[in-house]
């Protein structure tokens, strides 16, 4: 695995997109039952490419600039992102890379999620109902899942582009 | 490979820590200074995508409401002309409405400047709080507590300001409660928010519930930070539990929080709870 600034900067570019795309776009579509979460898909998908630190990375920066962009306290996403992140992470080892197969962790990442927001939103104070969070998994389940067939080659050509571009910069 | 293992465990944890320290740090709100520079920061990312995003997004979300659009422009073009006429017949007395305006009846009515604004998002957590944020910011005046409306009535309370953009709370987050009053009895109450689901109606004097259709706006209520007097939605079930104990009631909203798009932000008026009362409306 190589490192280097590139790799970095080419995630934070492709973080933030997201990021502009969930705030601007995706929140904001009139869907039944829940909203899609690209930022959760995303996070799933560096993870499933990337292993572990990958996963710790991209789950705990997103998180915690969703957070800062919200009204609740810093570090509640970066906090579920990242045990989401190195999760999947673990994942990655057995080399299983067919869409079927991403989609099925999303699901789980969706509904382990959906679980933590209820709970730290009975902890948190700004938080929404936990009630109102376990009635609106199913249909954020189906609409992560749908994202899933877009998100994850997109995030694997994205690492191979930026692996190959901090190999001839080193 | 085994040295990375420990070295990923030990990011992992420190990252944890680092996580639920900011947490605990953040929750009397400690960090807004931080808070505020991401807002200006992502603001400019923000309103480039609005810019693309926003033509096609009313586009679209216009469509499934074209054929009742039609329908609505119809009633509309009719009501406009009703309204024209009897705005006729008001024009002569137009004296004696300046005497009702120099006695100041209407005054708590009137005296509200407004800025308008348009929704630029929605927040970046889906269901784990319903906030939009709005790009009217501290240069334009507006401060944080600040009551913002839509045409049809309250859509909720601004709580963080950046420079050029502002987080709203939506009235109907589950962690917000609004102070209202039931036009018809006068009864004060707290409308808290339910998601998408109608509001919940919490009356102070149980013994007198309201009625399905009654209209409530903002009240005085405690701590109630918002401009009194903004409707905020009917009464649209009263479901009696048992004998004694009291009564159901929701409040459906008049805003549609799922569509919203042109909004105002009320600026005078900073929160005075000592203000409420119907004695500073006689001494103005």
């Amino acid at each position: 695995m190589t490192r280097g600034p590139a790799r970095v900067i080419v995630a934070a570019v492709f973080g933030l997109l997201a990021l502009a795309l969930q705030t601007t776009v995706l929140s904001r579509l009139p869907l039944p039952g829940g909203r899609p979460d690209l930022l959760l898909v995303v996070v799933v998908a560096a993870a499933l490419t990337g292993g572990v630190p990958v996963g710790i990375g991209v789950g705990f920066s997103i998180g915690l600039a969703a957070d800062l962009l919200s009204s609740h306290p810093a570090g509640v996403l970066a906090l579920l992102f990242l045990l989401v992140g190195a999760a999947t992470g673990h994942i990655e080892s057995e080399r299983e890379r067919s869409v079927f197969w991403s989609m099925i962790v999303v699901a789980i990442a969706s509904v382990s999620a959906g679980i933590g927001y209820a709970l730290l939103s009975s902890v948190v104070s700004g938080g929404g109902s936990w009630q109102q969070e376990i009635a609106g998994l199913p249909m954020a389940v189906l609409y992560n899942s749908m994202l899933t067939p877009f998100v994850v080659p997109l995030t694997a050509a994205i690492e191979r582009a930026s692996r190959s571009t901090a190999m001839v910069r080193l | 490979m085994r040295r990375s293992r420990r070295r990923q465990r030990l990011a992992l944890t420190l990252l944890l820590l680092a996580c639920v320290s900011m947490v605990i740090v953040d929750d009397g709100g400690r960090l807004a200074g931080l808070h505020r520079a991401a807002s200006s920061a992502f603001g400019p990312v923000e309103r480039s995508f609005f810019a693309v995003s926003q033509p096609v997004g009313r586009f679209l979300r216009g469509l499934p409401d074209i054929e009742g659009d039609r329908r609505r422009i119809t009633a509309l073009t009719t009501e406009n002309s009703t309204l024209r006429s009897q705005l006729r017949s008001v024009a002569l007395s137009s004296a004696e409405l300046a005497q009702l305006h120099a006695i100041g009846a209407s005054a708590d009515a009137a005296g509200y400047s407004v800025h308008a604004a348009s929704v630029v998002d929605y927040g970046p957590s889906p269901g784990f709080e319903w906030t939009v944020r709005i790009n009217v910011g501290s240069g334009d005046g507006v401060r944080t507590g600040m009551t913002v409306l839509a045409p049809e009535g309250l859509v909720g309370r601004v709580s963080q300001v950046a420079s050029d953009t502002s987080l709203v709370v939506l009235a109907v987050d589950p962690g917000s409660s609004v102070g209202i009053r039931d036009r018809r009895s006068g009864e004060l109450a707290l409308a808290t928010g339910d998601g998408l689901e109608p509001m919940r109606y919490v009356p102070l004097d149980p013994h007198s519930p309201p009625r399905a259709g009654d209209v409530v706006v903002t009240g005085p209520y405690g701590r109630s930070t918002y401009t009194a007097g903004v409707p905020v939605g009917t009464v649209s079930a009263v479901t009696s539990v048992g004998a004694t104990s009291t009564p159901r009631v929701s409040v459906r909203p008049y805003v549609d929080f799922s569509r919203l798009d042109i909004v105002a932000v009320v600026l005078d008026r900073a929160p005075e709870p000592a203000k409420a009362g119907a004695a500073a409306t006689v001494t103005r």
